[in-house]
């Protein structure tokens, strides 16, 4: 992208001593953790309960198969890891040094937040306690993870219309460009997207299962073809995450005095040319990834999910094709 | 690139292959993206004749960032208006006040007052008037469905939905882009100079200067990759009345969408013709 971010040529007009009015109020009811951020390790953790396998599974005694098909891993997934190399990733990517930032300190405190988050939400937490039973039944481990997943799902819809609030007074408080919150906005309703295609991809591996089930050919050829989609999916999803959790992280540290803010929304801005420049290449990098994973989610797919960035009043119905006119008319 | 392989199997008369690359201007991308019914069906042409002829659709570096800038351009003002208009109920109201009718008179004196650092007949006037309107409705709307809506949730509520807004345009821009091949060149300047020291470019080269890095841009590109060119456009001011010029000086073909298939009609077959 060659453009810069002069954080917009208009903004000549915007008077900065009246950002601090409006700011508390509207700051203040959203003060709290960001429950969403825990969805993308909430969700990479269920699908590493998927490791189908047909082969002979070692048990303590001797080698038997068990079930024709076992979708449950030897080895227990582990949460602590998944959020451990999370955030071990952003802050060695962001290395951005203050006396009162240490990794493992930032990481106690997610992990806390994360523990508020499945209070929160008792269902995922009951979810994933069923993860770990190791149930033997592949119908129920199919259905074990499609739910859990579908829990997430729900999880991020409903608390959509609250955290696109909370973005919105993130930036009106902030000196960062709206495109920006455009592009989360994009994210967010690309991540659901993504838990989607994993939903809709499991529901259709567990009938094609359950179809082929007599012939192992078919059934390995089935498993490796949706295996194939997942992981290609995964990474796109990791990339797309990994590089706004940098971008926020980035933006985070820059304004924060001490870790709690962190975890809080409050007015961002960039103090110095080198973090405008830093600021370009995150933001840069960010909307790569992010139109990559949107692009392979597929138009159909994505464009269905987008129907939640739909408008919930009539007054803004047409305003954006009023808008296209009005750039088209003068273009 | 395109690679004419259907018709040949179907017509005797249609090459078999041969290259060509359909070039658009910002005319075209910017009308795909913000999606004039007019000229959409226009630009709609290039994707109906792609489907039939198998061509490729290319556009340098410079369309790409004059889109790109003119979506920034149009979200930057959408965000100053919102942001000034965040601090002119600030300075009015008390904070934890309830937004009610009476307040219509200070968004009709704020944009007033913000209307007049605007150039007249400009789309920025334009769309900060789409916007008063919207925020004049939607207060209607929220009084008349909750009575007690607090201004800062009428601030934030409508401030999500000019992000809504804004994100399906950045969500368009992404889906037309990757539709594209985008190139970048090493233009050659003695083909600048020749398109800027003509008489009938006059206007062009004073006012829009990134409409010849354009040409020139083709032009590299159709060296390089050896292919002929078209550049597609909805430009008749500029581009389409210019056409024969641009064409004898650089070789560079400006056509409307619609009559691109006429340009097939000249390309010489497989025996010659």
């Amino acid at each position: 992208m060659a453009k810069s971010y002069s954080l917009g040529h208009t903004n000549y007009i915007y008077k900065k001593n009246h950002i601090f009015w409006l700011m508390k109020a509207l700051t203040a009811g959203f003060e709290n953790y960001d429950g969403q951020e825990f969805v993308k390790p909430a969700a990479m953790y269920v699908l590493q309960y998927f490791h189908s396998s047909l082969e002979k599974k070692t048990t303590q005694k001797h080698y038997v198969k068990k079930t024709p098909i076992d979708l449950m891993p030897d080895e227990q997934p582990d949460l602590d890891k998944i959020i451990r190399s999370e955030i071990e990733f952003v802050v060695d990517k962001v290395r951005f040094n203050a006396d009162w930032f240490t990794t493992d300190a930032y990481l106690k405190l997610s992990k806390r937040y994360f523990t508020e988050f499945l209070d929160e939400n008792k269902v995922i937490q009951e979810s994933f306690e069923a993860l770990q039973s190791n149930l033997d039944d592949t119908s129920e481990q199919f259905s074990l993870i499609i739910n859990t997943l579908k829990e997430l799902r729900s999880m991020l819809r409903n608390s959509y219309d609250q955290w696109h609030r909370k973005i919105m007074a993130e930036f009106l408080e902030s000196d960062l460009p709206l495109e920006m919150y455009n592009l989360y906005n994009i994210s967010y309703i690309a991540k659901i997207s993504a838990v989607n295609s994993f939903v809709a991809d499991l529901t259709k591996l567990q009938t094609k299962m359950y179809l082929v089930r007599s012939d192992e050919r078919k059934m390995t050829f089935e498993l490796k073809e949706f295996e194939k989609r997942h992981r290609r999916l995964s990474e796109m999803l990791m990339g797309a995450s990994r590089s706004e959790s940098a971008l926020r992280f980035f933006l985070k540290m820059a304004n924060a005095e001490e870790l709690e803010d962190l975890f809080k929304t409050k007015p961002l801005t960039l103090n110095s040319d080198i973090e405008r420049r830093r600021f370009k290449e995150y933001l840069d990098e960010f909307t790569q990834n992010l139109f990559e994973l949107t692009n392979h989610l597929g138009k159909t797919r994505f464009d269905k999910d987008m129907m939640l960035n739909s408008s919930d009043s009539e007054s803004f119905d047409d305003f954006d094709k009023r808008l296209r006119q009005s750039v088209l008319k003068y273009a | 690139m395109i690679l004419i392989k259907d018709c040949a199997s179907q017509s005797s008369n249609m090459p078999r292959s041969v290259k060509i690359a359909v070039c658009v201007d910002s005319s075209i991308f910017l009308a795909e993206v913000f999606d004039n019914a007019t000229q959409s069906t226009r630009s709609g042409a290039i994707d109906r004749y792609q489907k039939k002829f198998q061509f490729k659709k290319y556009m340098s570096e410079t369309v790409k960032n004059e889109v790109d800038n003119r979506k920034s351009e149009v979200a930057d003002l959408i965000a100053s208006v919102s942001k000034n208009f965040k601090s002119e109920l600030d300075s009015s109201k008390v904070e934890g006040s309830m937004i009610s009718l009476s307040d219509l008179t200070l968004i009709q004196s704020f944009f007033s007052g913000f209307r007049k650092k605007f150039k007249s007949k400009t789309s920025e006037l334009d769309i900060i008037s789409n916007m008063e309107s919207a925020l004049v409705q939607y207060l209607v709307e929220s009084y008349s469905r909750k009575k007690g809506l607090k201004t800062s949730d009428f601030v934030l509520n409508s401030m999500v939905e000019f992000n809504k807004k804004l994100s399906d345009l950045t969500n368009k821009y992404n889906s037309k882009l990757k539709e594209y091949e985008v190139f970048s060149t090493r233009i050659n300047s003695n083909v600048c100079k020749k398109l800027q020291n003509e008489k009938a470019l006059e206007r062009v080269v004073k006012k829009k200067p990134q409409d010849i890095q354009i040409l020139c841009e083709v032009e590299a590109y159709a060296r390089e990759s050896k292919q002929t060119c078209l550049l597609a456009t909805v430009d008749d001011h500029d581009f389409l009345s210019n056409s024969k010029t641009i064409e004898s000086l650089i070789g560079i073909k400006c056509v409307d969408p619609i009559y691109i298939p006429n340009e097939f009609a000249h390309i010489p077959n497989d025996v010659g013709a």
